[in-house]
């Protein structure tokens, strides 16, 4: 039996099924939560911010419009959330970041020895990506969204999001290279 | 990265990070949520039996307040002997006394329900000021034919008379003596006096005592 698609679903949860929601909801945990998680320095707080998306999510269910795609709408609100943490705690995070820059470059790239750890470092330091390109790559490997999509949630161009993923690959490409595969757990 | 394609990509970049990404959310998270998303879907199962349950019971306050309204301030009814005299005459001096009823600056009110049985009449009219005292006056026994029928047509005309001024209110059939006779003539020729005389509350006390001892209306058909 084929599985449902997202807005199938939806529908259905905003009906009262709950297993429905269930489906959904195990279909893009992982995901979502990875793409908070990767921009979001605090472990804690990116899953405050999860959970919020979800229950965001679950309050907004019969404002949900079909035709746009369930998956678009999920991204956007958890894109939104995270620019307001941004924006909330931008100066402390800066200070605590620029420590973090001069330790990552002093070491780099002895200290990164599994796949994990250079994932890792490359998301949590703004030495390794900038927010917004973080931001493009996450919507774009995680969400599995295209550049049209990913354009829509951001609020910029499209020519803007395939250079901020241009850039972001490019930094990955050169912070993985040397990391050891094999060795990622 | 295939700088000739569309969109930016770059299998083996994303192979890799998809290699040191495995991050979870905690199960507790997990549960909050489908905790969160069964409580939405539950209380929205219930939204219309609230509804309805809240429109019922809007209904049901709101009749329950009109049933006060309307039990706190009944309006003011006439005894029921008086009443039924009334309908039964329905003549000028009968509607003056309706008039005369109502209630005069000063005087207490008086009050009593279409229902009340006749010794909650009496208990009113004991309550009642000094006119109301004078009530048992108002019926008068008949006395037998023939003996002394002067002064009793005059007492009679008399009540009559304070009857249509409103000085006496609430008849009390406690004073009354029916005819001791089983004959219709005589209960009939006492009615037809008291009927003269304008004396309605008298002539429904005697309808009453016939309806009391005969089991019937008091009326020709007998």
């Amino acid at each position: 039996m084929n599985p449902l698609d997202d807005e199938t679903l939806m529908n259905r949860y905003r009906e009262g099924d709950l297993g429905a929601f269930g489906q959904l909801y195990e279909r893009h945990r992982a995901p979502l939560f990875r793409y908070i998680r990767r921009q979001v320095s605090e472990e804690t707080l990116a899953e405050e911010l999860y959970q919020e998306v979800w229950l965001r999510v679950i309050r907004a269910r019969n404002h949900w419009v079909a035709g746009k795609g369930f998956k678009p709408w999920l991204y956007r609100i958890a894109h939104n959330r995270v620019v307001d943490h941004w924006r909330a705690r931008r100066p402390p995070t800066e200070a605590m970041e620029e420590e973090k820059v001069v330790a990552l470059h002093a070491n780099w790239p002895e200290t990164w020895l599994t796949i994990r750890d250079c994932v890792e470092r490359l998301f949590a330091l703004p030495g390794g990506l900038s927010e917004p390109q973080r931001s493009a790559f996450l919507l774009k490997e995680e969400g599995g969204l295209s550049l049209k999509q990913i354009a829509e949630i951001t609020g910029v161009g499209h020519e803007t999001v395939k250079s901020r993923l241009r850039y972001a690959l490019g930094r990955l490409r050169q912070g993985l290279e040397d990391c050891d595969e094999s060795a990622h757990y | 990265m295939n700088r000739h394609t569309t969109e930016p990509d770059d299998r083996r970049i994303s192979r890799l990070y998809r290699l040191g990404s495995r991050e979870m959310p905690p199960p507790a998270v997990d549960a909050a949520i489908r905790q969160a998303a069964r409580d939405a879907v539950t209380s929205s199962r219930l939204t219309p039996g609230w509804r309805y349950a809240a429109t019922a019971m809007v209904g049901f306050l709101a009749l329950g307040v009109l049933l006060r309204v309307l039990d706190v301030e009944p309006p003011p009814t006439t005894a029921p002997a008086l009443e039924e005299a009334q309908l039964s005459g329905g003549s000028a001096p009968q509607k003056e006394l309706r008039a005369h009823q109502a209630p005069r600056p000063g005087a207490p009110r008086v009050e009593a329900r279409t229902s009340l049985e006749g010794k909650a009449h009496r208990d009113i009219a004991a309550d009642a000021p000094s006119t109301t005292a004078e009530a048992p006056s108002n019926v008068r026994s008949p006395a037998p034919q023939g003996q002394e029928r002067a002064p009793r047509e005059a007492a009679d005309t008399e009540v009559a008379a304070r009857t249509r001024q409103g000085l006496l209110q609430v008849p009390d059939c406690a004073a009354f003596t029916p005819p001791a006779s089983g004959q219709y003539a005589a209960w009939s020729e006492l009615a037809e006096r008291l009927a003269a005389q304008s004396d309605p509350a008298a002539l429904n006390c005697l309808k009453r005592a016939y309806r009391e001892r005969f089991g019937v209306e008091f009326g020709p058909s007998r």
